[in-house]
């Protein structure tokens, strides 16, 4: 990294730090805590999108079982949040490489999009109906707020800072996990299966693990969500939460770390800006969704790139029309 | 055993069933031309059942002419559907279709809530008559849903057997590429298959009140069912659309009396999964 | 000099067509192997037999005395057996330095622990990939290409780029399809010259092409398809005069040699 790079996230870091404290309202620090659950939410889900390169219209599902496996945990046996995000963490990894395997054996792009769109209605059809569990469609009420040796997570300012500590930590994961061997296998399988294949990589074996790391960070995403409500329901399995990540990765831009986030964001505030809207609201978010994907498909993050890139361009050009030369 | 039960869970299995294989047909059709999964077919299928509700109602409209006006509005609309959100991708990238159908189907859905509102509507039939076959109870509608969708189906193999455009479809769905370097207009067969579905799908949603009521989201339920339909029956198979469609309506109605209700919908879609599985290409399926 | 690789007996079906029919091929150790005959001869089809993308119908293949024949494709190149594929096949957009690195993962080790915590042993094995990868570059003169996309290559550097990922699995037994295919007399001259210095570093070499001058220069024997059936195997010599081989190519290609 170039001392140029480290400055970058340094100050990245401090605006992090510095700015959710003097925001002038509660609801402001609310909408960054959504962003970054979602933010985690759609990274997760550009691991397969884009890492894999695999289709998926279920990863809601997981989104869910992360959340019940936090909010039952605490609700039914008083388990620490914290833990509980572990928790929610392995348990959606685990039924992750149930669901994969099951799918990616022999299925790829718009079967596996079926198959998995039908697998995320069946868990939520199971969610809503298994009242002894989940508690129908009121859900479980009265979770615990999470706390850390005995410093409780009580305040939207300090969800804030929760939600940006794992979301960093799940950019981070994510990153390194691209220089892994581990992701490299995964990258080629995306490239080029069959040559993958020759290389020996096993592509059952990479897709299954990349599905599972995959779901996760979606189920911890749901875990650090419930806990903020303090209530968990059935409505989380909807495919509703599946659209969400549509946006967030298809506006943001995939491929690359900034793009679901910054997808996430623009989500969360546009939520907030059409509320005048009332009901329209999600049929202009669609209306939104089918104007990005035609005229910026590759997000907003890639666009934004490019055109710093041709900005930086025409100045460097300009600066040396009149004399001075770019490197001094 | 309760035969009055059993007749009267298989007399529903077909009416569910008629309509399931109405809806799938546009399904199969779209996919077997145009190689696309229209996620928003749930919703031409609501908007065939709303639009004839909101004609008879605000419009004052009876049942006849209200049902021929929306389905040939849903058929235009169908047009207009094809020109946004498929065919600026069906070439370039027909998986990024799937997203723009998402994002049409949502809007439409959320328009409709915020249009209609949320509450299911029943609409009027003009024969409420209820008959009473062998101590099964068999309506008007019902049978009127059931014969509707009987003479569609077979209307529509009638077209791609005999007419001209049709066989134009089917040639279109064998081999785009080749259809055009024999002089086939594959856009416009895009946009009269896209008409022919949407049609179907409004025909389907209008018949389906004889059973259901009608709301802004009663497509999207529907829509998982279409596809269980369609990879069970395989895609772009017409005569697996009907026989498991037909099938599948019996099966469900049998399964949610004698097991469970609840799980009646799981169950469906677990069928699916293992057809998945086991044979992907669908039970008649060939590709 | 011991049998590498044995191909007994294989056969292959599809659905009523008969690509390949009871073919009995050894190969030797640290031999360079040709194999030729018309297109559809089932040369490709019996390099997927034996690298595991097709299981055979019937027959089996062995590799250094354990079965092979119906393992998956992964497992196969574990063990050593590496290929290249008639259609160029890279991975098209990764640089040309990540595409060999990417391949090189059979002789990696990396934990996913060490990347996530930037160990020194994952720092240290980063190092190496690099250092393999330009040294592997190098080889097949392409030092110097390391950052561009893959897909930004000509066709003969791509060819050669391929062949660096296949040598990245560290096999004993490379098998390619048509590597002078589409190359002009220089570069089918360069190839030669670099398969020979691929060939000095023990590695088995089978050659299956239609270029004849590549194969006389090559190839030390030669196996000759025809309809899925071996008819001929040899010496160069022995090949050119052959009546069954020079009948079956109508006298044409062979001249040339």
């Amino acid at each position: 990294m170039s001392r140029g790079d480290v400055l970058k996230y340094l100050v990245i870091l401090a605006l992090l730090i510095v700015v959710p404290p003097v925001l002038p309202k509660e609801y402001f620090r609310y909408l960054i805590f959504l962003s970054c659950v979602f933010a985690i939410l759609a990274l997760s889900a550009d691991i397969i999108i884009s890492g894999a390169g695999l289709l998926t219209f279920g990863h809601q599902a997981f989104f869910g079982i992360g959340a019940y496996t936090s909010g039952a945990l605490n609700f039914y046996q008083g388990v620490e949040p914290l833990v509980g995000f572990l928790a929610a963490f392995v348990v959606s990894g685990v039924s992750g490489i149930l669901f994969g395997y099951i799918c990616l054996r022999r299925l790829r792009a718009v079967y596996l999009a079926i198959a998995t769109f039908g697998l995320g209605a069946v868990v939520f059809l199971i969610a809503r109906n298994w009242y002894q569990f989940t508690g129908g469609l009121t859900g479980l009420r009265g979770l615990d707020y999470p706390s850390l040796f005995g410093f409780e997570i009580n305040s939207e300012l300090r969800f804030c800072y929760l939600g940006l500590a794992l979301l960093l930590l799940t950019s981070y994961f994510i990153y390194r996990l691209w220089h892994s061997r581990l992701g490299r296998a995964i990258i080629a399988l995306r490239e080029n299966e069959e040559l993958a294949r020759s290389k020996g990589v096993s592509p059952i074996f990479y897709y299954t693990v990349a599905f599972s790391i995959a779901c996760a960070f979606a189920g911890l995403s749901g875990a650090l969500y419930v806990h903020e409500m303090a209530v968990v329901n059935p409505m989380l399995f909807q495919f509703n939460y599946m659209i969400i990540i549509f946006i967030a990765v298809l506006v943001g831009g995939k491929g690359r770390l900034p793009g679901p986030i910054i997808g996430a964001t623009i989500y969360v505030c546009l939520t907030e800006f059409l509320r005048f809207a009332e009901n329209l609201r999600y049929a202009l978010m669609g209306v939104i969704l089918l104007i990005v994907v035609t005229f910026m498909p590759s997000g907003v993050y890639p666009f934004l790139l490019s055109q710093a890139h041709s900005f930086t361009n025409f100045i460097k050009q300009w600066l040396r029309r009149k004399g001075y030369g770019t490197n001094p | 055993m309760d035969w009055a039960t059993l007749g009267q869970m298989l007399w529903c299995g077909i009416e569910r069933g008629a309509i399931y294989i109405l809806f799938a047909l546009g399904l199969t059709l779209c996919f077997g031309v145009m190689r696309i999964v229209n996620m928003a077919h749930g919703e031409l299928f609501m908007l065939g059942a709303m639009g004839v509700y909101s004609l008879m109602t605000y419009f004052g409209m009876s049942f006849f002419p209200a049902m021929l006006l929306c389905i040939a509005l849903v058929a235009i609309l169908g047009i207009a559907f094809n020109r946004v959100a498929v065919e600026p991708f069906v070439i370039r990238n027909p998986l990024a279709v799937l997203l723009s159908t998402i994002a049409v189907s949502f809007v439409l859905v959320q328009g409709g809530n915020a249009f209609w509102g949320a509450i299911p509507r029943t609409l009027e039939f003009p024969f409420p008559q209820v008959l009473n076959v062998a101590s099964v109870s068999v309506s008007a509608k019902g049978i009127a849903a059931v014969i509707v969708s009987a003479i569609t189906v077979f209307t529509v193999y009638l077209f791609l057997t005999k007419a001209k455009m049709g066989k134009a479809m089917r040639a279109t769905s064998e081999n785009a590429i080749g259809s055009t370097l024999v002089g086939i207009n594959v856009k416009r067969i895009y946009v009269y298959t896209m008409m022919v579905a949407s049609a179907i799908a409004a025909t389907a949603g209008i018949f389906a009140m004889s059973s259901v009521t009608a709301s802004p989201s009663m497509g999207q339920g529907l829509l998982i069912i279409g596809f269980v339909v369609v990879i069970v029956g395989g895609m772009g198979n017409i005569m697996g659309c009907i026989v498991v469609g037909l099938t599948l309506g019996i099966v469900e109605a049998i399964f949610g009396q004698y097991v469970s209700m609840i799980f009646r919908q799981a169950f469906l879609y677990g069928i699916m999964v293992v057809v998945l599985l086991v044979k992907p290409q669908g039970l008649f399926g060939g590709r | 000099m011991a049998p590498i690789l044995k191909i007994i007996g294989v056969s292959k079906d599809f659905a009523g067509l008969k690509a390949l029919h009871d073919v009995d091929v050894q190969i030797q150790e640290g031999e360079i192997l040709g194999v030729i005959g018309p297109n559809g001869s089932g040369k490709t089809t019996l390099t997927n037999v034996v690298t595991g993308f097709l299981p055979p119908t019937a027959g089996s293949v062995v590799y250094k005395e354990s079965l092979i024949s119906g393992l998956p494709p992964e497992i196969i190149a574990a063990k050593g057996i590496a290929r290249t594929f008639q259609i160029t096949s890279i991975f098209p957009n990764l640089t040309v330095e990540d595409n060999v690195i990417a391949a090189s993962y059979l002789r990696t080790s990396g934990s996913l622990w060490g990347a996530f915590l930037h160990t020194k042993a994952y720092r240290r094995e980063e190092a190496k990939l690099r250092q393999q990868s330009i040294e592997s570059l190098t080889l097949l003169g392409l030092q110097g290409k390391g950052s561009a996309p893959a897909n930004t290559l000509g066709l003969a550097e791509q060819r050669r780029l391929e062949i660096a990922l296949a040598l990245a699995i560290a096999p004993k037994l490379l098998l390619l399809d048509e590597p002078a295919a589409g190359l002009n007399v220089t570069e089918a001259l360069e190839l030669v010259h670099l398969l020979k210095s691929i060939h000095r570093k023990e590695i088995t070499l089978v050659v299956i092409e239609h270029n004849m001058k590549v194969i006389m220069q090559l190839c030390s024997r030669i196996v000759v398809l025809n309809y899925g059936v071996k008819i001929a195997e040899g010496t160069p010599e022995e090949i050119a005069k052959n009546d069954e081989v020079i009948s079956v190519y109508l006298g044409g290609e062979l001249e040339s040699a």
